[in-house]
């Protein structure tokens, strides 16, 4: 069990509430964010092991989050949400670690974080 | 021999033969302005002639001679009046003046004792001066009203006519003045001898003279050419084509027919911008068409007598035409027409052949960059068809991917625990992504409904004022700020759905682009028969560049970012068609940085759009072209 926590940023509650609450469910400490700000100020306070983040909203989006974090020399996991056609390219852009595709379901979303989190599953033997 | 001598001898020969050069050609093909040119330049000659017999030692200065060489001066001035009205009519008073005035000389010059009284002479001297002088002057007012070839002929026709003139009245001052005639003869003859030379290449064109002077018009029109297809309209196109046809030929109309398949109409683009269609066989356009063949006619109302008003009309008496063919397939028809036959020569058959050609080879290059337009229209509609289907799909993920999460998770609770309570708070999550996503498909419902123009449904008596009102404290209820002011009640046949729909659109719109603490006001008052609207923000802004498209299907402000700002831009679209739909009128007005005001005027009285009367075609004015007689097919005519 991590003690840092996962940092979910998106602009839509429907889908933050929702990501937040599996992923509690799933034993995982949760912070949320609605915005590029909002999520730079839950960063510098709780140094989250992962961020969830959307790549569309307002004030600040997920370009935004990812050059701010690169100013700063703050390095951590990210795993990019989006519902674009080019959202493989835009979480290569910023240099995302991994990308999910909206609609996503519970299966994939626990797997994309698990694999983050917990590092690659280990070959057997 | 004298330089007097040789300069008189070279002069006489000259006119000589012009005279027969003249003579031939109008032997050849015979109309008032041949015979009357050939007239004019035999009457020169025997003017010559006499004076030479005149100057013979011996019974010289015979009383016949004397009164024939006087005669023959002042009809001469009539008959260059004559060959003045032949390219150019001019008034019947004029020309019965002269008549009447040369008659009386003519028959004074027989009645007058011999030796002439030197009054006489100067009369008859002078009558010819003041011809010549007014026919110059025609001559160099027709020039400036003509072009190309033409214009350089009665350049030359009216050089020679104002030299001529001058000859005379140096004549007369030698006649004034016998001692200083002799200085005088040199500068005579000099300026008779330029005159001769400047008549021949007016009045008889040499073939070679006359393709040199058609040259720089026919060269600027080919180079033209090649950027003509590309022109904006087809009537760009044709009214290019006409200006470079009667150029070229030096005439001063010209007209395209083009032949159009589907209707089996031979269509005729008219200078009031109306559309002038025939048969494909009719008029003279029509027999050129279908005959496929070059063809001239020196007197189109001779032709066709019953149609004699319409060619006074359209001043087109001399027609040349060309069929327009590509591969053996007939484009069309070009015409090119003038007053008086003498504008025309024999070879302008061919020249305005190859007008035609090169007529041909525009209009179907026109036709293949029509082509490829239209290939890439379609593709344009395919792409925007493909952004729509994937900012639909995109659009749909969101909600989708909510009602998704909290489907699984009630389904793992449910088989973990199936006794577990009911999580109504994740229902009703569920219930509110599923009206999102029904939101969103009725948008893109109502976009396809727009796009045929069907979006508006039962119409009812409605109190605008009202609406806004309601619609600015809805979002009032959710935290907006908005402010209405209304000067109702405003009563209108509507449809209340859409219009509610409209309101909440635009209210909707300026609170997304505008800082969340900014007021929006929502104003609506009637002027006259007419409501009006107005939604004002201060928010973004629109860049003045967008205001164009800014109602157009999946148009968004170029300074939306698309990162930040979700939506399909079908918006406005849709606001547009519910007020057009209205028979109303939505625009923008926007100042980057400062906000923006939408304005909708809608009519008040009961007045469904359906119900407007349809506006009655307007009729096509007279025809450009002339009718012909088949059978009137004319030989050709020169000057």
């Amino acid at each position: 069990m991590p003690e840092r926590p996962i940092l979910v940023v998106d602009d839509d509650p429907g889908i933050l509430d929702a990501v937040a609450e599996l992923l509690r469910v799933e034993g995982y400490e949760v912070e949320t964010a609605v915005n590029g700000a909002a999520a730079l100020d839950a960063i510098a306070r709780s140094r989250p092991a992962l961020i969830l983040l959307d790549m569309r909203m307002p004030v600040l989006d997920g370009w935004g989050v990812a050059r701010m974090l690169a100013e700063r020399g703050i390095r951590v996991p990210i795993l990019v949400m989006t519902a674009a056609r080019d959202g493989a390219s835009w979480a290569s852009e910023i240099g995302a670690d991994g990308y999910l595709a909206k609609p996503f379901g519970i299966g994939d979303l626990l797997d994309a974080v698990r694999r983050e989190i917990d590092g690659p599953p280990m070959a057997a033997n | 021999m004298s330089a007097d001598d040789f300069l008189s001898l070279v002069t006489q020969i000259v006119f000589l033969v012009v005279f027969g050069d003249v003579v031939i050609r109008a032997i050849h093909g015979r109309d008032r302005a041949r015979l009357d040119i050939a007239l004019f330049f035999g009457v020169i000659a025997a003017i010559i002639g006499l004076s030479d017999l005149n100057r013979l030692p011996g019974p010289g200065g015979s009383p016949l001679l004397e009164s024939g060489l006087l005669a023959l001066v002042s009809l001469l001035g009539y008959v260059m009046v004559r060959t003045v009205d032949d390219f150019a009519p001019q008034r019947s008073w004029i020309m019965g003046a002269t008549a009447g005035g040369t008659l009386l000389l003519v028959v004074g010059a027989f009645a007058v004792p011999h030796p002439a009284p030197t009054w006489f002479a100067i009369l008859s001297v002078a009558w010819f001066a003041a011809l010549g002088g007014y026919g110059s002057l025609a001559f160099a007012r027709l020039a400036a009203r003509s072009r190309g070839v033409t214009q350089r002929r009665m350049q030359a026709v009216a050089t020679g006519s104002a030299l001529v003139a001058l000859a005379f009245a140096l004549a007369i001052v030698g006649l004034l003045a016998p001692g200083i005639s002799a200085s005088l003869a040199i500068g005579t003859q000099l300026i008779g001898l330029t005159a001769g030379v400047a008549y021949f290449v007016g009045f008889s064109t040499p073939p070679a003279l006359r393709r040199a002077w058609q040259e720089p018009e026919l060269r600027r029109f080919l180079g033209r050419a090649a950027s003509l297809p590309r022109l904006p309209s087809t009537a760009a196109l044709v009214a290019e084509l006409e200006r470079g046809a009667a150029e070229s030929t030096g005439a001063p109309s010209a007209t395209v027919g083009l032949f159009d398949r589907h209707r089996n109409k031979l269509q005729y683009h008219e200078r009031s911008g109306t559309l002038f269609e025939t048969e494909p066989d009719a008029l003279i356009g029509g027999k050129v068409f279908t005959e496929g063949r070059p063809f001239f006619t020196a007197d189109a109302r001779r032709a066709d007598p019953a149609n004699a008003q319409l060619y006074d009309q359209r001043d087109a008496t001399a027609v040349v035409g060309a069929p327009i063919m590509t591969e053996g397939r007939s484009l069309g028809v070009l015409l090119v027409y003038a007053r008086r036959a003498p504008i025309f020569a024999e070879d302008d058959l061919s020249l305005v052949k190859l007008l035609a050609d090169q007529a041909a080879v525009v209009l179907e290059s026109r036709t293949l960059i029509e082509e490829a337009a239209s290939v890439q229209a379609r593709e344009e509609a395919t792409r925007l068809k493909d952004d729509f289907l994937s900012a639909a799909a995109h659009d749909l993920r969101t909600p989708l991917t909510t009602l998704l999460l909290h489907a699984e998770l009630l389904q793992r609770r449910a088989d973990q625990d199936p006794a577990a309570p009911l999580e109504l708070q994740r229902i009703s999550s569920m219930v509110r992504e599923a009206h999102r996503l029904q939101e969103l498909v009725t948008s893109f419902l109502d976009a396809s409904r727009a796009e045929r123009g069907q979006l508006l449904g039962h119409h009812e008596t409605v109190d605008l004022a009202a609406l806004v009102e309601e619609a600015c404290s809805r979002v009032s209820g959710n935290g907006h700020l908005c402010r209405a002011e209304v000067d109702g009640p405003i009563l209108g046949s509507y449809d209340l759905d859409r219009v509610q729909q409209l309101l909440d659109n635009l209210i909707e719109n300026a609170l997304k682009y505008s800082p969340p603490e900014s007021e929006v006001l929502v104003r609506a008052w009637q002027e006259g028969d007419t409501a009006h609207l107005s939604v004002t923000d201060h928010g973004i802004g629109i860049p003045a560049a967008d205001l164009p498209r800014l109602f157009d299907r999946f148009h968004r402000g170029s300074n939306v970012d698309d990162r930040r700002f979700q939506g399909l831009g079908l918006g406005l679209y849709i606001c547009r068609a519910i007020v057009e739909e209205h028979g109303g009128e939505i625009s923008a007005e926007s100042e980057l940085g400062t906000g923006s005001t939408f304005h909708v005027v809608l009519p008040v009285l009961p007045m469904p759009a359906l119900d407007l009367e349809p506006i009655p075609p307007t009729q096509p004015e007279a025809p450009l072209v002339e009718p012909i007689n088949p059978e009137a097919a004319g030989s050709g005519a020169n000057a």
